[in-house]
């Protein structure tokens, strides 16, 4: 059975069609929830309500290929995740900061592995992790990031300038830095 | 939304995303939890039609009733009737009632009084025991007005009365001879006048 016809089972409310689709996707999408949301309970309660939504309304969706259907499904997570954190006030911006013109870069991650990368964006603060999680990995523009969290454009990229320094900081904190160094 | 279209020139968000996306481990449990999820909607669309149903036809039963009590019964809003409201202890003296009957059109209304029975009811009856008349009704006679003393002892004086035109006439020689001691004494006053032959009241009274 492929995609396209495990979705048209989906669509009829078919039990197993939807534990297949499920056992597809859930993996990568707690992933997704787990870099929003810190909480593991929190992220596997908004990835139960993402597949909820998505079986609701997957009549709706046109199947044109994998990759479509992938980004569909995240879509719904990261909305539900970014839903979630502005019910939880989590951001709550003390004042917005002037934007600096020096931006510091994020090259260094290229010498890290995924794993590595999941874990350091784990220790950022929610305000800085989401936009660092918008803007660097989801590749969000700053205008969607304020409309999406209700902030405006300076916040947005004043947060994603400081999850940067903070990343760096935390980088040269674990040594890692003195490792790429060394092997350079 | 960029869905997920990538900006950056590294290519580190690329392998991490690729790598995210080929973390697919499932989680029968997680599953478990999502499938009674998707399951409870049915259950609840089934109840909510049976609440549904219970309560049209609490509505539909109660729209009978009402339909039933009133159509043999004489009363609605225009034949309604109000009732007396006396009293069983109430006088037997019948108040006039004030009736209301529709006469050929719906809209107009006649006024018709009842007469009341006050007019048949001549004199009010009393009934009482024999006993009880004799002791309380007396036939009372007197042919003078009693002056209250203050001491008993004292024999109260007859009242003549005078009348105003003879005040100054000289009293009549019936009433002059038979004067008594406890008479008052006639006294010619102030006021004018001319007896004009009315007779004074005689002596025996």
């Amino acid at each position: 059975m492929n995609l396209h016809q495990l979705l048209k089972e989906v669509g009829k409310n078919d039990p197993i069609a939807q534990k297949r689709l499920f056992d597809l996707y859930s993996g990568s999408m707690l992933l997704v929830c787990r870099r929003y949301i810190k909480d593991s309970q929190d992220a596997e309660e908004m990835l139960l309500n993402g597949f909820f939504k998505f079986y609701s309304s997957i009549n709706s969706f046109r199947y044109i290929n994998e990759q479509a259907l992938y980004s569909w499904i995240k879509k719904i997570m990261v909305n539900e995740c970014l839903m979630f954190l502005r019910k939880k006030m989590a951001f709550v911006v003390i004042g917005d900061l002037p934007t600096e013109d020096h931006i510091s870069n994020d090259d260094v991650l290229d010498k890290l592995n995924a794993e590595d990368i999941f874990r350091l964006v784990l220790e950022l603060p929610t305000g800085y992790r989401t936009v660092f999680n918008l803007h660097a990995i989801e590749g969000w523009e700053h205008k969607e990031i304020s409309k999406a969290l209700g902030i405006s454009e300076g916040t947005s990229k004043s947060q994603l300038n400081k999850a940067r320094k903070l990343l760096q900081k935390n980088l040269s904190q674990q040594g890692l830095i003195y490792e790429q160094r060394k092997t350079n | 939304m960029s869905n997920g279209k990538l900006i950056n020139k590294n290519g580190w968000a690329e392998s991490f995303l690729s790598w995210e996306k080929n973390n697919s481990t499932g989680n029968d449990l997680m599953w478990e939890k999502l499938n009674q999820k998707l399951r409870a909607p049915r259950k609840k669309k089934s109840m909510n039609l049976l609440w549904a149903a219970a309560a049209l036809f609490i509505i539909s039963g109660s729209a009978i009733f009402w339909k039933y009590q009133f159509k043999g019964g004489q009363e609605s809003a225009l034949t309604f009737k109000k009732h007396s409201s006396a009293l069983p202890n109430a006088p037997f003296i019948k108040p006039v009632e004030k009736a209301i009957t529709i006469i050929n059109h719906p809209t107009q209304q006649e006024t018709i009084y009842k007469k009341s029975n006050n007019s048949i009811i001549k004199t009010p009856v009393l009934l009482v025991d024999n006993s009880l008349i004799v002791k309380t009704v007396q036939p009372v006679v007197s042919d003078s007005p009693q002056i209250a003393t203050a001491n008993p002892d004292i024999k109260q004086r007859r009242i003549r009365v005078v009348h105003m035109n003879e005040w100054f006439s000289p009293p009549p020689p019936a009433f002059a001879t038979s004067k008594e001691d406890n008479e008052i004494p006639y006294t010619p006053s102030i006021w004018p006048g001319k007896h004009r032959g009315l007779s004074p009241p005689s002596s025996n009274n």
